[in-house]
């Protein structure tokens, strides 16, 4: 990295025109490596850095590291931890899904950002992490209750506030209406444009655009999606020798000419009622994935407001927190232990060696994170993101913008919007020729 | 990753709610409409053009630190390098 200001990294997007198409070289600055800065410390401080470091999605950061280091270390959080660390999951998010909704879909769209809505969704985020980490990181691994504390699961009346004060943005500035009243009304197609038709927020907004446009289907290609992969499956290409080919460009199964699939919030609901239908008409186009995020905005909103379980597709992960084996000779236990935290079958246990990993569904898709420790102390740590398999140089963007109209005037617009409407979480540069 | 990096606002102007920021001694214009009551002076945290969370010089420094540390590692790593 050659500064301070390369050090986030960038995507740089060449399409070039040629004939009747358009090539795509994808080409990724992201430091992929740098979880390495954790080696040599102790796991107490590692994971207290570890989102100082990512910081824009920190608790799934720290929640996957926090997973993996208790799978390694034969440890679990107790049972109110973990409900503050679902919690904050569930609220940032909704934060991120809100980011995309407010700011990032409208600018691509040239519709204007509403950041005032968006400064009240920060406040508000901010305050529910405050409240819920005022007596405790509940992602130190292993952490334990403290009775009469929020870790014992009595929230304080400030995260219950800022809960609600996010529900309530999400209904007032997206839905116009109760989030779980839009997902009963909007579980069909018809529902959606139905909604969009009579409501003023900006995503009703959004849907009217695109299909006023006709870019409902923008984009749409064949790239599948990542299937349900147990901790144990993602962490040989983890532990192998090319690890670090692997978390720069992932394929799926781990072999190098494999296929690039995709990871994402359309990826995770693309069974929901309405976004469903909508794929069968709009394939993997940009309605149904902005219909994913609604989806997902709504009902963790839903959640939110009422206190109640975190989605489905949330909980599979986090859910697994103490289903963890201690060594490759134990079964793992739990209703979701296919996709929770273990201990890497390569541990050495009579060095002290041990390793696990943590697997998390982020708001960009699924993180997943592997450590190796001896001692208290680690000796490697690795991690995957979502964005490397979604802007794999073969992956559902490339082949989304490949299959744009080369002829399109709008090309560059078009291809803008479905990088945003895919998530690069980092700065890209788009170059059209 | 998903990478914040710490900046110092150098200046601020209310009417288009945006600063100039030092990122590693460069200069930089951000959008500070998502965080309140920043002043010249103040640290904040800075992605994709927008001052996400005012922080201490103290946790700005052992962000900064970190990273340094992270980017020295990755460029190690990189192919070439």
């Amino acid at each position: 990295m050659s500064s301070m200001t390369d050090f986030g990294g960038k995507l740089d997007i060449a399409l070039t025109r040629h004939r009747d198409r358009v090539w795509v070289a994808i080409r990724s600055s992201r430091p992929v490596t740098a979880a390495g800065v954790f080696a040599d410390k102790t796991v107490l401080a590692a994971t207290a850095q570890l989102p100082t470091l990512y910081s824009v999605c920190a608790t799934a950061q720290a929640q996957a590291g926090a997973l993996a280091c208790e799978a390694a270390m034969g440890l679990a959080a107790s049972a109110g931890a973990q409900r503050r660390r679902q919690w904050l999951l569930a609220a940032e998010t909704a934060k991120e899904h809100f980011w995309r909704l407010l700011l990032d879909w409208p600018a691509a769209l040239d519709l204007g950002a509403d950041a005032a809505s968006m400064a009240l969704v920060m406040r508000a985020y901010r305050s529910l992490r405050g409240a819920l980490t005022a007596e405790g990181d509940p992602f130190r691994p292993g952490t334990d209750d403290r009775p009469g504390s929020l870790e014992a699961g009595q929230a304080s009346a400030q995260a219950e506030n800022a809960s609600a004060a996010l529900a309530a943005l999400a209904s007032g500035r997206i839905f116009g209406m109760d989030a779980r009243r839009w997902l009963e009304r909007t579980d069909s197609a018809a529902g959606l444009m139905a909604w969009s038709g009579v409501t003023n927020t900006g995503a009703a907004v959004l849907v009217r655009t695109l299909l006023k446009r006709g870019l409902a289907g923008l984009g749409r290609n064949g790239i599948g999606v990542l299937p349900a992969l147990s901790a144990e499956a993602l962490s040989v290409p983890l532990s192998a020798a090319d690890a670090a080919a692997f978390v720069a460009a992932p394929c799926w199964p781990p072999t190098a000419d494999g296929p690039a699939l995709e990871t994402t919030p359309f990826a995770r609901c693309r069974k929901q009622p309405l976004v469903a239908e909508l794929t069968t008409r709009y394939g993997n186009g940009l309605l149904p994935r902005l219909a994913a995020l609604l989806v997902e905005l709504a009902e963790v909103a839903t959640t939110l407001a009422n206190s109640g379980p975190i989605p489905g597709w949330l909980e599979t992960s986090a859910g697994a927190a103490s289903a963890a084996e201690t060594d490759s000779g134990r079964t793992a236990v739990g209703a979701d232990a296919g996709v929770g935290p273990i201990s890497d079958a390569s541990s050495d246990m009579s060095s002290g060696l041990s390793a696990g990993v943590g697997v998390v569904q982020a708001a960009r898709g699924l993180l997943v994170h592997r450590v190796a420790i001896e001692e208290a102390q680690v000796r490697s740590w690795r991690i995957l993101a979502p964005t490397e398999w979604n802007f794999h140089p073969r992956g559902v963007v490339a082949a989304g913008l490949a299959a744009l109209d080369p002829e399109d005037p709008a090309l560059r617009l078009q291809a803008t919007l479905y990088c945003i409407a895919v998530d690069p979480c980092v700065d890209f540069t788009l170059s059209v020729s | 990753m998903c990478l914040a990096i710490p900046a110092q606002i150098l200046d601020l102007d209310p009417a288009t709610d945006s600063a100039t920021v030092s990122l590693g001694g460069v200069r930089k214009s951000v959008s500070v409409a998502l965080v309140e009551d920043v002043a010249v002076g103040d640290y904040v945290l800075v992605h994709v053009g927008y001052a996400l969370n005012r922080i201490s010089p103290q946790e700005a420094e052992r962000t900064l630190a970190l990273i340094r540390e992270a980017g020295a590692l990755d460029a190690e790593a990189a192919p070439g390098a």
